[in-house]
């Protein structure tokens, strides 16, 4: 059977900027935990030694590092398919990040160059590498943004992705040309939607996250108070909220609310109370999609999760069938290492196991195929 | 008489201790070559080199990492996390080219996706690979990478030989002046090891010296030992001291199992030049006790012994050697003609 994987990233360390783990530490410490983990032997020596002494926790945490380390997008992508049984015709939807302005300091390698590289990824693999472009607002201006855009989906990319924690509110008038385009083309979007995760990391130039003006050209305010944790300050960037405004503009814009249910750090173990208000972005994201008929969820990352799956089929259980068409199957390879049953082949077993065979069917060949398919593209 | 003596007696102390500083100095340099081989300082060295070229981020592309991930280079590692130690300039020039040209001509390849089927063009480019070159270095945005490929487009006239000779040519000048950059640094790695080594191991050179003045025997026996240290030898170690950046991967590998094992023997030597009692290491030296009155003044010369003692370690076996050839003629030449001969009937 022919499935799809719509959420997995394979790019590396080599992709991130200088200082990439302040987002979580204090800068010195990332900027320490960089250098260590530039000296690759120093990092294999230490996670060695520190290893027998490691709760299963520690151990994932080791695992994923030893993933990002790997040498090339190419090598992290090998690592992938090898999760899965070789019988298994699996395809994968490849995010890439921009990291540039996510104020981690310098990148060694341009964004521009990680794309070329993935498009290499795709060489090797055509028929199970399905990349898309990573845009962030402030690479350009609107005509611009479009236009980098449209370059890569004339190469051959599938679609968009957005990752807004990373400094920037969705509908920034600078993507407005990017949306309007999609929505021509139904080219489809994905964009981050979880609290916590990746997020900007510096203090400075916040414009885009201060005083955004959105694609109707209202300017907003949102002060940032210096006492907060900047990843809280971010959080409401990758809110579904956020795109009511981009979605009233362009209503045939496809886009895809990703990790559905992975609303707050509170309630990822905790999927049976459903009624907890932590619960609002999933509300927002299920009105969303009963509104907008182009607005997609996938369920990656959530699916680390035990409780997740007696909540989804209930949830899904109730769901209409116009919004049943546009649930999705991804796994967040590989930020779900991480977790204590992220290991991908554990998650596909998993998923393939408690989804039943004819809905896997559905969420990750069926609706994926209708949400990649665009005007120029068909999958 | 007696001025000839204590000629002779200060001469050999000055032998002893300068021959003391030369075979330290071996050890010091054989220590920093392992050190280096281990650290791989000169595949990061060659690396940064390569790097500073090529890493053209700001304005174009990354052109090092992807140098380095060509095959033609990524397979000349031992492993595909370590780099190469040496790269020839005709492995240089066409790996630089096929990455310019790569790189750029990925730009005119695509991907189409039509019911399920993937399908991928390219636009073919039948143009000679200079032609090929050409396009993909006027594809560049204007930077110095960029002026200087298109020297080398220029220069060739359309020859693919001569952009290849022109390549290589000037990575052999640049290599050529890198060494010289390579040097001064393994100096400075060179002077923290010779500080860090004679800290932790006492090396101070006023104990060593000390035990030289009351011991004139003991500088006669080291003078005697390094009258009998061949020239040969001091010639090698100039030339091997000097040649490690000509070699090649394979070249270092074999050159750094003959130091392991030349390390041992200028241990042995060092040791057996004291009879087994170097003047080295806390353990053999009496240490004044902190409350004693006379303890300031203890540290203060063992810093400064120390301090010298690593100086003139840093300072390089050629140095001492060359200072110890003079003296070792001056005091062949004052010898008493009998004793030289039946020191050579020996």
């Amino acid at each position: 059977m022919k499935y799809f994987n719509c959420h997995a990233h394979v790019f590396n360390m080599q992709y991130v900027p200088d200082n990439f783990l302040s987002f979580q530490l204090n800068a010195r410490v990332a900027s320490a935990g960089h250098w260590v983990l530039n000296k690759r032997w120093l990092a294999k020596g230490l996670m060695f030694l520190i290893k027998p002494f490691l709760k299963a926790n520690g151990k994932k945490t080791i695992a994923f590092l030893k993933i990002g380390l790997l040498k090339s997008q190419d090598l992290v992508f090998q690592e992938m398919l090898n999760q899965y049984p070789k019988s298994d015709d699996v395809r994968f939807i490849i995010l890439p990040l921009n990291f540039k302005y996510m104020g981690a300091g310098n990148l060694d390698i341009p964004y521009e160059q990680q794309l070329l590289d993935l498009f290499e990824v795709k060489k090797r693999y055509p028929e199970k590498c399905f990349p898309f472009v990573a845009i962030d607002p402030r690479m350009g201006s609107s005509d611009e943004n479009a236009a980098f855009v449209a370059r890569y989906i004339e190469k051959g990319f599938s679609g968009i992705k957005l990752y807004p924690a990373m400094g920037f509110y969705p509908f920034d008038y600078r993507l407005d040309k990017t949306y309007a385009m999609a929505a021509e083309n139904r080219t489809p979007i994905l964009t981050h939607c979880s609290k916590g995760g990746i997020n900007y990391c510096s203090t400075k130039e916040m414009d885009s996250m201060v005083s955004p003006t959105d694609i109707n050209g209202t300017t907003y305010a949102f002060p940032y108070d210096p006492k907060m944790k900047l990843g809280e300050y971010c959080d409401p960037l990758n809110s579904p909220y956020q795109w009511e405004v981009i979605l009233k503009k362009y209503p045939a814009l496809k886009v895809c609310i990703a990790h559905l249910g992975m609303d707050s750090s509170t309630n990822f173990n905790n999927f049976s109370d459903p009624n907890k208000p932590d619960f609002d972005w999933y509300k927002k994201l299920r009105a969303l999609m009963d509104t907008y008929e182009n607005v997609y969820a996938d369920i990656s990352y959530s699916l680390a999760y035990d409780p997740f799956y007696p909540w989804f089929l209930k949830e899904y259980a109730n769901m209409k069938d116009s919004v049943k068409k546009r649930i999705m199957f991804g796994t967040d390879y590989f930020m779900t290492v991480q977790e204590v049953n992220g290991d991908e082949n554990q998650l596909i077993t998993n998923a393939a196991q408690k989804l039943g065979p004819a809905l896997f069917k559905t969420l990750a060949c069926d609706n994926v195929v209708n949400y990649l398919n665009s005007k120029t593209a068909t999958y | 008489m007696a001025m000839t003596t204590n000629f002779s007696i200060y001469l050999d102390f000055l032998i002893a201790i300068v021959f003391t500083l030369g075979i330290g100095s071996i050890i010091l340099s054989t220590l920093f070559e392992l050190f280096a081989y281990y650290m791989k300082l000169r595949a990061k060295f060659l690396r940064q080199l390569v790097n500073d070229v090529l890493n053209d981020k700001d304005l174009n592309y990354n052109y090092s990492a992807r140098f380095y991930d060509h095959p033609q280079i990524d397979l000349t590692k031992k492993n595909y996390r370590s780099l190469p130690q040496y790269i020839s300039a005709l492995n240089f020039a066409q790996t630089l080219i096929h990455t310019i040209v790569h790189t750029h001509e990925i730009e005119n390849e695509k991907f189409t996706h039509k019911g399920g089927k993937v399908i991928f063009t390219k636009i073919e480019d039948q143009d000679q690979l200079v032609k090929r070159f050409k396009s993909a270095v006027d594809q560049m945005n204007f930077s110095d990478l960029k002026l200087l490929l298109s020297g080398f487009i220029s220069s060739a006239d359309a020859n693919k030989e001569d952009l290849v000779k022109n390549i290589g040519f000037w990575y052999d000048e640049y290599t050529a002046r890198a060494a010289g950059w390579y040097k001064v640094k393994a100096q400075r790695i060179m002077m923290v090891m010779a500080i860090v080594g004679c800290f932790a191991l006492n090396v101070d050179i006023f104990r060593i010296s000390k035990v030289l003045i009351h011991d004139p025997a003991l500088a006669a026996h080291i003078a005697d030992i390094a009258e009998n240290y061949s020239q040969e030898t001091i010639k090698d170690v100039k030339e091997t001291i000097n040649g490690i950046d000509q070699l090649s991967d394979e070249e270092v590998a074999a050159r750094i199992k003959l130091k392991q094992k030349e390390l041992g023997q200028y241990m042995k030597l060092l040791d057996e030049m004291y009879k087994q009692n170097a003047p080295v290491g806390w353990q053999s030296e009496t240490l004044p006790s902190l409350y004693d009155d006379q303890s300031g003044s203890f540290w203060f010369w063992k810093f400064l012994g120390c301090l010298l003692a690593a100086t003139a370690l840093a300072l390089g076996a050629p140095f001492w050697f060359d200072v110890l050839n003079k003296l070792v003629n001056l005091r062949t030449a004052g010898k008493k003609p009998g004793l030289i001969k039946s020191q050579t009937d020996s």
